[in-house]
């Protein structure tokens, strides 16, 4: 079964925008930031990221990095991996076997803060949680969320780029 | 003479130049706690000087056992002591070499990642079972929900 194509209405964050993923101290090892750094939790439906474009970027994470310890690299610095929409959105993840195509989206979740924005990944429009067991048909093979989930995270660490920046107060 | 800095067994070096067995001894020699405490801080000074990558991992345990609930900011439990402890048993099979190119960071739901600087396979370690993916030369390697025995999962590190 194809999943439905987006409309441009359905579309609410521009493919030109980027997003910024902010990461914790504890996400790097040697220097080098780990996948953990996009891994959704139990439960969840979406990774948690900003939009860079939006006029309380600044504002929102500086909030939430001083809220945070382990983000605060130190009393000024907070670091990001900085991902252009369009390209999470060309992330292909196809489960071979089962013909499975995934998509990965990214939309706004502005009702806290207005730079919050969601990347979700989805098969047949419904949003793929950790621990989910997936059936691309009622005869079909099921096929774990958690395998793909591990992919689109090493997808999302490869298209970033990690930024040191400054915390405006 | 006795100096008032405590030793505490999971971080046993303190600004002492070890670099070889003997230098171990000798600091062995030097502190005063119990012959049981000894013998805990002279097997992980022996591996600090002998295996630095099997005691990188080891020191990277101690920190991450540490992690508070909700570190993340996004509501991240605390690594399990079951997760903890299966890693564990992973490291006392393992040789020095088997660290060398892997990371170790908190993942989500108070489980392990844990990930190959050279390939990028990523292996998600839980309490009872673990999960992996790897793709290396376009070819997709995955599985999940796999049953934890340590002898395995080393395997699965030395595949990738």
């Amino acid at each position: 079964m194809k999943p439905q194509e987006k409309s441009a209405v359905d579309i609410q964050v521009s493919s030109e925008e980027n997003v910024a993923r902010i990461l914790s101290k504890e996400w790097f090892v040697r220097g080098n930031l780990t996948t953990a750094a996009f891994a959704l939790e139990q439960g969840e439906s979406y990774l948690s990221v900003n939009r860079t474009v939006i006029d309380t970027y600044d504002s929102d994470v500086t909030l939430f990095v001083k809220n945070h310890t382990s983000y605060a690299f130190d009393d000024s610095t907070y670091k990001r991996a900085l991902l252009n929409v369009g390209d999470v959105r060309g992330i292909n993840v196809k489960v071979d076997q089962v013909e499975m195509k995934i998509d990965v989206e990214v939309e706004p979740r502005d009702r806290h803060t207005k730079s919050h924005a969601g990347i979700f990944t989805r098969f047949q429009n419904r949003n793929i949680k950790k621990g989910q067991l997936l059936k691309a048909g009622p005869t079909a093979e099921e096929v774990s969320g958690d395998t793909i989930l591990l992919e689109v995270r090493k997808e999302l660490k490869s298209l970033s780029s990690v930024e040191e920046c400054k915390i405006v107060e | 003479m006795e100096d008032n800095v405590s030793t505490k067994v999971s971080e046993p070096v303190a600004a002492y130049p070890m670099t070889s067995y003997n230098d171990v001894m000798d600091y062995m020699h030097s502190i005063h706690i119990s012959r049981e405490d000894k013998e805990k801080v002279a097997k992980r000074l022996t591996i600090e000087v002998s295996q630095p990558a099997l005691a990188e991992a080891y020191e990277r345990i101690d920190h991450l056992s540490t992690l508070q609930k909700d570190w993340d900011g996004h509501g991240s439990l605390p690594i399990s002591y079951k997760v903890l402890g299966n890693i564990k048993r992973v490291l006392m099979l393992s040789q020095n070499s088997d660290w060398e190119h892997w990371m170790i960071a908190p993942d989500t739901n108070a489980t392990l990642c844990i990930e190959s600087e050279k390939t990028g396979a990523v292996i998600s370690l839980g309490a009872y079972e673990y999960s992996y993916f790897a793709k290396i030369d376009g070819v997709r390697y995955g599985d999940s929900h796999i049953d934890f025995d340590p002898e395995s999962f080393l395997e699965l590190m030395r595949r990738f």
